[in-house]
């Protein structure tokens, strides 16, 4: 049986957009109709083969840019090709974007009609589907409410619900995996693994590296629009981490005097923390605070070149490097501004409930997607929480003992 | 391209039907106010005209409410369909971007929401045309004719402008202009006959002009339209129609770099 999905010398070039380009009518009279010429083709992708076989998951993973859009869309028949080709034996389905053709409006069932359309069925295919995927989607009580009235869940169920009743040969899947609760994402890997047993040829784009380590039986990675490596997806993936690792290092300034200067910072400081503080509950600087205590770190970043979107990284990690709390701008949905001049950044924890100890503070500034670290620096401060040490554990959480015995004759125990 | 599998045209044909019935159930969430709502606009438009035409400045065109409601229910249509046609690609990113979804499916489903909400008037403009005592009768049953007729014209129009905003972005700013001046150079409100000449030669090139005297001959004096000019607005949409397309076509290859 010959491959389900055959890509050979794939290339897609796109036109930089130098501002030179009419976007406008008004622009394009004013030039006097004239086409420019003058606009620069970058590859987005170029010399890229792989077959995936019936009943095979390949990974595709590399940076943000690497390609991995663009090959999903031409794959899709989305968009054209401009060199190589690419061969189907089926029609290619997309687990894509949820949802997209959903109404508020109309009720759950009147959008799996109107998204199973839109995914590729025909009407009468999804009406005899209606009752599986309502039953797949645990929506069985609000199926014939308007979608407006469900929570942002109920709406991916319900988009999931619909898209894995298309019965794809060829199905793409991009990021989606990870939406619901832990439960309903089971079910939706269950779902994908019946596609694959009945010999449906998948390709999985993906972040989360240990999802495509396990899940996908080959890997491709992409760097910069081009093939960079494939195999089988732990080794491939292992190789790409690697690499990335391998280059932040790189980027490092001087590697040498960073490690002198800093033990373990690394990062080429594009932008980088020029001082970090702990500030206790008197708005001091300290080096310890109490049990419990609030604590505010206190953090200057500086750059060294412009950036326009960035996150920044705080965390509280034992001597032995045991991390006890990770805080970042990003998980916490906080946007920081674009960094041109100096900033100063206060994380404040209402109290920190650690043990008496020894702790160390690890900061770090990273790139919007976390592909890469600006700088990131471990024990960029100390903290020691005062107390008596030697105990177990690592939280000292506020509590209290309250012992109850049968209440004993109050004249006995005056004394 | 290789030729579209039965199956393909099946899937069109039912994307289109649930793009029509989502953007319909998203108009109006009951029949009742469906009808209220696609029949407001003309109608108070009516009465402005009316208002204006008759006792303000009076322009003496018998059965001057039909004559207005005809033309207004076709060029209403006419008009919207292709306002929502510009930004139909730009603005269903989400959807050109997912495997095998027909593109086309957008624009032609834009003017089949629009034909049905002219259904929606019909109880209106027939009330208007009894009220004033229409002729109409046997030649009623060329009103298909005509009716397809301004689909091609409309869906010529709608495909270009859709793939057109996709590379000129200030589309959305020039088209309601256009619109506007088109509106006038219709034939709405005043009569045609009246009109001068050399304007007439002017305004011959607009294929709403045959479209909408065509309704008029047919629903209010009960006659048989004048096939000539009918019959050339429908071979130049046509022409025009299979050139858009094309346009379209190619365009589309290219839409999801642009958007």
């Amino acid at each position: 049986m010959g491959p389900a999905l055959h890509v050979a010398d794939l290339g897609k070039a796109f036109r930089h957009r130098t501002g030179q380009e009419p976007r406008s009518f008004r622009r394009w009279v004013e030039n006097g109709f004239g086409r420019t010429t003058t606009s620069e083709r970058f590859w987005a992708l170029r010399h890229v083969s792989f077959d995936v076989a019936p009943g095979e998951m390949l990974g595709v993973i590399g940076r943000n840019g690497a390609g991995k859009s663009t090959l999903l869309r031409l794959m899709g028949g989305v968009m054209r090709p401009d060199e190589g080709r690419i061969e189907t034996s089926a029609p290619v389905n997309g687990l894509l974007e949820l949802n997209t053709g959903m109404h508020p409006d109309l009720t759950g069932r009147e959008n799996i009609i109107v998204n199973g359309v839109l995914a590729g069925l025909l009407r009468k295919e999804v009406e005899e589907r209606v009752d599986r995927i309502i039953d797949f989607a645990e929506l069985a009580n609000f199926i014939d409410d308007p979608v407006r009235t469900y929570s942002s869940g109920m709406r991916l169920r319900l988009g999931f619900a619909v898209a894995v009743h298309v019965d794809p040969k060829i199905l793409l899947i991009d990021e989606v995996l990870a939406v619901g609760d832990l439960a309903f994402q089971q079910k939706c890997l269950a779902r994908i693994e019946e596609f694959r047993a009945r010999g449906c040829a998948i390709v999985l784009i993906s972040h989360e590296l240990e999802q495509v380590a396990t899940r996908c039986d080959r890997a491709i990675w992409l760097a910069h629009g081009e093939l960079r490596g494939s195999g089988d997806a732990p080794t491939t993936v292992e190789a790409y981490i690697g690499s990335m690792r391998a280059e932040t290092l790189q980027r490092t300034p001087d590697p040498a005097e960073a490690v002198s200067e800093d033990a373990g910072r690394y990062g080429a400081r594009e932008i980088y923390v020029s001082a970090i503080e702990v500030i206790d509950r008197h708005g001091l600087p300290a080096t310890g605070i109490g049990a419990g205590e609030p604590v505010t770190f206190r953090l200057t970043v500086n750059p060294q070149e412009e950036k326009q979107a960035w996150h920044v990284s705080v965390a509280v990690a034992r001597e032995d490097g045991t991390v006890l709390l990770d805080l970042n701008s990003g998980a916490d949905g906080i946007v920081l501004p674009p960094l041109t001049r100096e900033c100063r950044i206060d994380l404040q924890v209402e109290r920190l409930d650690l043990l008496p100890g020894d702790y160390r503070i690890d900061v770090g500034l990273w790139q919007y997607d976390w592909d890469y670290a600006y700088d990131y620096f471990p024990s960029a401060a100390h903290l020691t929480v005062a107390g008596e040490r030697g105990r177990q554990g690592i939280l000292h959480i506020p509590h209290h003992w309250r012992i109850d015995q049968e209440a004993a004759p109050t004249g006995e125990r005056n004394e | 391209m290789s030729m579209p599998s039965s199956r393909d045209l099946m899937h069109l044909r039912d994307v289109i039907r649930v793009l029509v019935w989502r953007d319909q159930r998203g108009r109006y969430t009951t029949t009742l106010m469906g009808v209220v709502w696609a029949v407001a606009a003309p109608v108070l438009f009516l009465m402005t005209f009316y208002f204006l035409f008759t006792f303000v400045m009076p322009l003496a065109i018998p059965n001057y409410a039909s004559h207005v409601f005809v033309a207004l229910v076709a060029w209403t249509w006419f008009q919207a369909t292709v306002s929502e046609s510009v930004e139909c690609i730009v603005g269903n990113q989400s959807l050109i971007s997912q495997p095998r979804f027909p593109v086309a499916a957008l624009p032609v489903a834009s003017a089949m929401s629009n034909l049905l909400t002219l259904c929606l008037t019909l109880p209106v403009l027939l009330l208007v045309l009894l009220a004033e005592g229409s002729q109409a009768g046997l030649s009623l049953v060329t009103l298909p004719i005509i009716m397809l007729c301004q689909l091609v014209v409309i869906l010529a129009i709608a495909f270009l402008v859709a793939a057109l905003n996709v590379r000129f972005r200030d589309l959305g700013y020039i088209v309601p202009i256009l619109l506007q001046l088109f509106m006038f150079a219709t034939p709405i409100f005043y009569d045609y006959a009246a009109v001068p000449d050399r304007a007439r030669a002017v305004l011959a090139v607009n294929p709403l002009v045959t479209l909408v005297e065509s309704y008029r001959t047919v629903l209010i004096q009960g006659g048989w339209p004048d096939w000539t000019p009918l019959v050339l607005v429908f071979l130049g949409g046509s022409v025009a129609l299979a050139l858009t397309w094309r346009y379209f076509r190619a365009a589309s290859a290219d839409f999801l770099e642009e958007v």
